[in-house]
């Protein structure tokens, strides 16, 4: 079922209501019917895995806490997770070139096209995450398998994240969740804006960037360095509609997500902009990879944090997929942090008499090419495609491509205008936005009539944008 | 929350309120095209003794009025340029839903990727997203684009494309010029275009065909039979040997019901460069001569008296 159709919007409100009419005893179990509906429109094999893949954990969760023997058991438990995702994700990267080496003829990624591992990367991490969160203590393993079903298919975010943490979601659950207008309000405008940086945005950038990774060999300069320029923002869009959307539908429940952006391109340096930019995930490597790594290697003093960060990033790279463009992207973002973390002092030295406000631009605009020099990485199919892509932009020739210098793309362009500088405005002119917000929310008839002509000209758009299907990109994850 | 359903009910009368306005949009979508072969079509207004369907190589290869002035048959071109078998398809749908049946249907056959996967001939959709405000059309839309049928038949909104919404009155360009009997004759070439004729047997292979195009391809022969529509496969000249055996399986897919006239391939300006716009389309000079040959076939085969 697509995220984006009118039918999953309208279901979603209607199971809102239902949801609502239910006692509360019984509200985590519609949501996990419904969830489980969810994935059997992709997969009934699906549905069957995912529900034993949550058994396993389960068990294994609540074996932890009485055994004897916590390491033993939690290692089986990550070994499994492991195993599962590599057999699901990376067949064809690890066990396949190793079968043929040893002469072995067998496919393995036969598993994957029987199973269609969608969302595995995503529920695998909350897998784990449970697992240590047990493990270590931090929370008490969870009774009702209806809720720890839940956690980990919760359907909103079950596709591309974002990645939460059982000691976040699962309480939730346990709380009575009372009809609140302004929070069923607050979902259905996210859901709206969502739909709208999807559609109108994402989706219409999508043909410039996806279409010139896939015709390389015919694409000039001039449109690579657009597609440069753009990709960033098109991956923004993409993500964060889809995003917004989860957190619209969750909302609507009463359920709150972790957080996923907070303007990223508001970044001026690396380290910062991962403290902004999929949020849930770089958080995630954080606390259960480098924070780990860090402390079992602390003895190797700074050595420690720099093995720590590039182990992270590296994961970090390989979890977006079986390729060496992915480790890549990984370890140019750890040779970033890297670089920003052992130079923070000269830098800081050096551009101490420097004003502000473009010293803030600077790091703005060289964080946000940096990010979109390393995208080249996370969109192009294969390493020759990343040395054509970049042999290919020089030398500057040509003109702007007919296909980018339309309408629609100069309406898209203003609607990222539109959307950066409310980001801006929210990030540095922080009072004038909460009084903009207030009066945005104000019940005010003239109030009312402005915002509902805002969603009425949204929802135009989405419908009418929604023509052009495109999968989410984080939906291959 | 009842009184934030009723809020939300409010919300969505007034949106399908507001959604009735585009209607508007979609009005102005249709008279801003040019080319209004289809909007004819849907209004029951193209009611002619013989119709050419096919791609471009109608469009271009072929002249209605030229056959309509020597047999005396009111004749018309409903080809597409850029539009494959599925297209047709719907055409002669529609053609005998809202039209009087022709006597004679002309359908060009592209050698030899009428039922592959070629990516220039495609399903039209493009075509028909101005006239969505016929049933018909946005009927076939809701069909093409997965729409759901519920939410199509009442939102006029769900109709519609980005592209309706480019309302400036549309223009003819050099090649897609339309003259009054459907037909697009081209004068113009661009210069720096070099032919060289392909004389190479090309071998067909089913393998490649796509099943839908088949089975687009075998609706128009059923159409044609359930109308009593006579059908003639035209194979139309090609800067390249003609594929005898994409010619056989498309009689092997016909049978003997219909006809099939080949390009008269003795004719030397079929291997003359300067008949051809490009490899597969012919110029006004060529077109006429082509024409002039399907119509003396016609006759021989007393096709038209």
């Amino acid at each position: 079922m697509q995220i984006t159709s009118l039918f999953f919007i309208i279901l979603s409100i209607i199971s809102v209501f239902a949801y609502y009419q239910l006692n509360h005893k019984y509200r985590a179990f519609l949501l996990t019917f419904l969830s489980c509906g969810f994935i059997a429109t992709y997969s009934f094999t699906l549905l069957a895995y995912v529900v034993v893949y949550a058994i396993i954990n389960y068990a294994i969760g609540l074996k932890i806490q009485s055994s004897a023997s916590k390491k033993t058991l939690f290692i089986t438990g990550l070994v499994i997770n492991i195993t599962q995702l590599v057999l699901l994700k990376y067949v064809s990267f690890t066990l396949n070139p190793l079968l043929y080496v040893m002469g072995v003829d067998l496919d393995l990624t036969i598993i994957s096209r029987i199973i269609i591992p969608v969302g595995v990367s995503f529920f695998t991490l909350q897998g784990i995450g449970y697992l240590v969160n047990v493990k270590m203590g931090w929370e008490k393993p969870e009774v009702n398998f209806s809720h720890f079903l839940l956690y980990l298919i919760f359907f909103p975010r079950f596709l591309s994240g974002p990645v939460d943490r059982s000691n976040h979601f699962l309480p939730q659950l346990k709380e009575e969740q009372l009809f609140n207008e302004q929070k069923v309000t607050d979902g259905l405008r996210l859901i709206l804006f969502g739909l709208f940086k999807k559609v109108a945005i994402a989706n219409q950038l999508a043909p410039v960037v996806l279409g010139s990774y896939a015709d390389l060999g015919s694409a000039d300069t001039k449109s690579l360095l657009i597609v440069l320029l753009i990709q960033p923002i098109y991956l923004y869009f993409d993500f964060s509609g889809y995003t917004d959307i989860a957190f619209g539908v969750a909302r609507t429940f009463g359920l709150e997500l972790r957080p996923n952006f907070k303007r990223p391109f508001l970044a001026e340096t690396v380290t910062d902009f991962w403290k902004r930019f999929h949020i849930s995930l770089a958080s995630w490597f954080h606390d259960y990879v480098y924070m780990r790594t860090f402390f079992r290697y602390r003895k190797w003093g700074k050595n420690a944090t720099t093995f720590a960060l590039f182990v992270t990033w590296l994961l970090f790279g390989i979890w977006h997929g079986a390729g060496w463009t992915f480790m890549l992207l990984g370890v140019m973002q750890a040779l970033a942090i890297y670089y920003e973390f052992s130079t923070k002092r000269w830098r800081n030295r050096v551009f101490a008499k420097m004003p502000k406000a473009p010293k803030i631009l600077m790091g703005r605009i060289l964080t946000y090419m940096f990010y979109g020099i390393s995208l080249v990485f996370f969109f192009a199919p294969d390493l020759n495609s990343v040395f054509l892509f970049f042999s290919k932009l020089f030398p500057l020739e040509g003109v702007i491509p007919s296909g980018i210098r339309n309408e629609v793309y100069i309406l898209v362009m203003f609607f990222v205008v539109i959307l950066m500088a409310f980001e801006i405005f929210q990030n540095d002119f922080n009072k004038s936005f909460s009084r903009l917000e207030a009066s945005w929310r104000s019940l005010k008839l003239t109030n009312t009539i402005f915002r509902w002509a805002v969603y009425l000209l949204i929802l135009t758009l989405v419908i009418v944008f929604n023509r052009d299907v495109q999968q989410f990109i984080y939906f291959q994850f | 929350m009842k009184k934030f359903a009723l809020r939300l009910l409010l919300f969505a009368a007034i949106f399908l309120t507001y959604d009735k306005l585009f209607i508007l949009v979609a009005k102005r979508s249709a008279e801003a095209e040019i080319d209004k072969r289809l909007e004819y079509l849907v209004k029951g207004e193209i009611n002619k003794d013989i119709i050419i369907a096919g791609s471009s190589t109608g469009s271009r290869d072929i002249i209605a009025a030229q056959i309509e002035e020597k047999t005396g048959f009111s004749t018309y071109n409903l080809c597409f340029p850029g539009s494959g078998v599925e297209f047709h398809e719907f055409i002669v749908n529609t053609l005998v839903e809202f039209n009087e049946a022709p006597k004679l249907l002309l359908l060009m056959v592209d050698d030899d990727v009428e039922l592959m996967n070629h990516p220039p001939l495609i399903f039209r959709k493009d075509r028909l997203y101005p006239l969505v405000q016929y049933p018909t059309i946005w009927k076939e839309l809701a069909r093409q684009e997965n729409m759901h049928p519920f939410f199509s038949s009442f939102l006029i909104l769900q109709r519609l494309t980005k592209y309706n919404f480019d309302l400036r009155q549309k223009s003819f360009t050099p090649m897609d010029s339309i003259i009054a009997c459907g037909s697009m004759p081209v004068s113009w070439k661009p210069e720096d275009i070099v032919l060289e004729f392909g004389t190479s047997e090309r071998i067909y292979s089913t393998e490649n065909e796509i099943p839908e195009k088949v089975a687009a391809f075998k609706g128009i022969l059923k159409t044609c039979e359930e109308y009593n529509v006579r059908l003639v496969l035209v194979f139309p000249p090609i800067f390249q040997a003609h594929s005898l055996s994409f010619e056989k399986r498309i009689r092997r897919l016909a049978g003997d019901k219909v006809d099939y006239y080949i390009y008269n391939r003795e004719n030397p300006i079929y291997q003359d460069e300067d008949y051809y716009n490009d490899e597969t389309h012919l110029m006004r000079d060529g077109a006429i001569v082509f024409t002039d040959e399907t119509i003396r076939y016609l006759e021989s085969e007393i096709i038209v008296p």
